[in-house]
């Protein structure tokens, strides 16, 4: 009785209506547009929901803390390490998709060295070539992959090697590697210093299904004692994902959301994001389901995951659902 | 020789005790092996890496690397060290610069030797020999400043020549304060090794742990830290045995 007196009290008050905070693990890039989104317009507050941000160096680390419940939300990307996982029965649910490669609006890029760019037309001409990759086992080595498949040949044919992205540009100049596999804004800037040029995009040569990058995961211990909680936060997130896809393509909100985005990720330069191409969201959220089993079959044929997970039952998307019936579908795709 | 056999005995029981008792922890549901693998869970991990050879790669890659780079620098270490030590212009003049460059973290500086060195092998071996050459420098030079000054005074009074004198005196007097450093060396340039194939590299120990974790095939990471940990004692005793042979007066 006192504690319902309380939450009253607290409600009429205007504070918090969930007791907990939810802590979001983020990256600082621009696929956490949302989160920066819905917390600099008051989406989270709105829905009565605190949160706070807790920065991570890659998806991978962040997967251990949520499936403890130390962060509730976390943008995973998509990889080896994220099949692994459900494999290996950690409480972690696919709420929904985050960002994939669309044609216009694909981050993931093949850059090679300048000097290569009359030699190399065809993917059948990197045969031999050293390719830098930032992780082993991720989307953009799956990428790479189905760009040698794309004209008949296999990731073998490559040489790879694993390198942190800014190591890449000397990597390229001191002709170490003759390219690399890279996202934006480094595929742009790049180019912009003369190093690489960008080779192919995902979105040139994966339609169907699209190269799903990341998705949105919770932790199950969160959504198990949350659920409520769980759905406010997620339709507070749609509203934010809803300004990235204006900003995205060029909307009045645009302006708006690069400047949170300045505030908030690591890249400041505010004429980049005119120049780079930003990653797809899809507006309501729903998951390229044979994307990520493509994914999850190449990972498995090369024995990056051993125990093959059935993805439909690691996605829960009650959430989502919810959010959608609260703010209609969006008709575009 | 009795009391060596229950020593070496000893060393071998404490370990397996540990095993032994995380497995039951394991067993009875004191530790989440979702989390921490069971022993027995990393030992068949560690079988089939080894049956499809992986294992051996990484293994040879790592050794190969640290033992080029120990050598690489221990010897210049052991040599500027008694210099150092012999010479107090010479160590005047050089403590400040080793005082100055042994803390830098070397792996910080591993994009700076991969750009110098390459993507291959030898950046990896400057980083390990690096971490060594620092340490040697500074046990050596105070295994050698710190021996008696009236042994230098008697060999002269006999009118010892110098090869005799380093041979005799020198060396014999500074070679326990010497193997004290090379023990550390070891073990920090093992640490080094690891960390900067974490960073940089294709095969080795780090990059089986660290691509193992990446891909949360988190038995395998422990494959890999244990492999360190083996790496580590194997390397040590063997550098004892040395100890033992070159400074039998220790024992």
């Amino acid at each position: 009785m006192r504690r319902l007196l309380l939450a009253m009290l607290v409600g009429l008050l205007g504070g918090p209506a969930f007791a907990q905070p939810v802590k979001i693990g983020d990256l600082g890039i621009l696929a956490d547009a949302p989160f920066y989104i819905a917390i600099e317009k008051g989406y989270f507050k709105e829905a009565g929901v605190e949160v706070s941000l807790e920065r991570f160096n890659s998806a991978a680390q962040a997967t251990a803390p949520l499936s403890t419940d130390q962060v509730q939300v976390v943008g995973g990307g998509v990889s080896a390490a994220l099949y692994n996982a459900f494999a290996r029965g950690w409480p972690v649910r696919i709420a929904m998709a985050r960002t994939r490669d669309w044609p216009g609006y694909s981050s993931d890029t093949l850059v090679l060295r300048n000097d290569l760019k009359s030699s190399v037309t065809s993917a059948k001409q990197l045969k031999g070539k050293m390719i830098a990759v930032n992780t082993p086992a991720s989307v953009l080595h799956f990428m790479l992959a189905r760009l040698m498949e794309s004209e008949g040949l296999s990731i073998d044919d490559v040489s790879t090697v694993n390198m942190a992205w800014p190591n890449m540009a000397p990597g390229m100049e001191t002709k170490a590697i003759d390219g690399g596999m890279v996202v934006e804004p480094f595929a742009t800037q790049f180019s912009a210093k003369n190093i690489s040029f960008p080779f192919k995009r995902a979105a040139d040569f994966m339609k169907s299904p699209p190269l799903e990058v990341s998705v949105v995961l919770y932790s199950k211990g969160w959504t198990d004692k949350n659920p409520d909680q769980a759905k406010a936060f997620t339709l507070a997130y749609l509203k934010g994902v809803r300004d990235y896809v204006d900003a995205m393509k060029g909307g009045p909100k645009r302006a708006e959301v690069v400047d949170i985005c300045v505030k908030y990720t690591s890249l400041k330069d505010k004429a980049m994001y005119d120049k780079m191409q930003w990653s797809y969201m899809d507006p309501n959220g729903e998951i390229s389901f044979d994307g990520l089993r493509d994914q999850q079959d190449w990972y498995a044929k090369h024995g990056y995951v051993a125990t093959k997970a059935n993805i439909e039952a690691m996605t829960d998307r009650r959430f989502l659902d919810y959010a959608l019936e609260k703010l209609g579908r969006a008709g575009d795709k | 020789m009795r009391k060596v056999t229950q020593e070496r005995a000893l060393a071998i029981l404490s370990p397996i005790a540990v095993l032994v008792l995380w497995q039951l922890a394991s067993d009875i549901g004191l530790v989440d092996q979702r989390y921490v693998p069971s022993p027995v869970a990393i030992a068949k991990a560690g079988w089939s890496l080894a049956a499809t050879g992986e294992l051996e790669k990484h293994v040879w890659a790592s050794l190969r690397r640290l033992a080029v780079g120990f050598v690489l620098g221990a010897v210049p270490g052991i040599l500027l060290g008694i210099v150092m030590g012999l010479s107090r212009w010479v160590r005047a003049a050089l403590d400040p610069l080793v005082a100055a460059l042994y803390p830098i973290p070397k792996v910080a500086i591993l994009p700076l030797l991969m750009l110098v060195f390459g993507l291959g092998d030898a950046s990896k071996v400057a980083v390990v020999a690096m971490s060594v050459l620092f340490l040697t420098i500074i046990n050596t030079t105070v295994g050698v400043v710190q021996l008696e000054k009236i042994y230098f005074d008697v060999a002269r009074n006999y009118g010892t020549p110098w090869y005799k004198l380093f041979a005799r005196v020198i060396l014999p007097g500074a070679l326990p304060t010497i193997f004290a450093g090379l023990r550390i060396s070891l073990g920090v340039s093992l640490v080094v090794l690891v960390s900067a194939e974490f960073v940089a590299a294709n095969s080795g120990i780090g990059y089986l742990i660290w691509s193992s974790w990446q891909t949360l095939v988190v038995e395998n990471m422990f494959v890999g830290i244990i492999v360190v940990t083996i790496l580590g004692v194997l390397t040590t005793f063997l550098l004892h045995e040395c100890e033992r042979l070159l400074v039998p007066w220790r024992q």
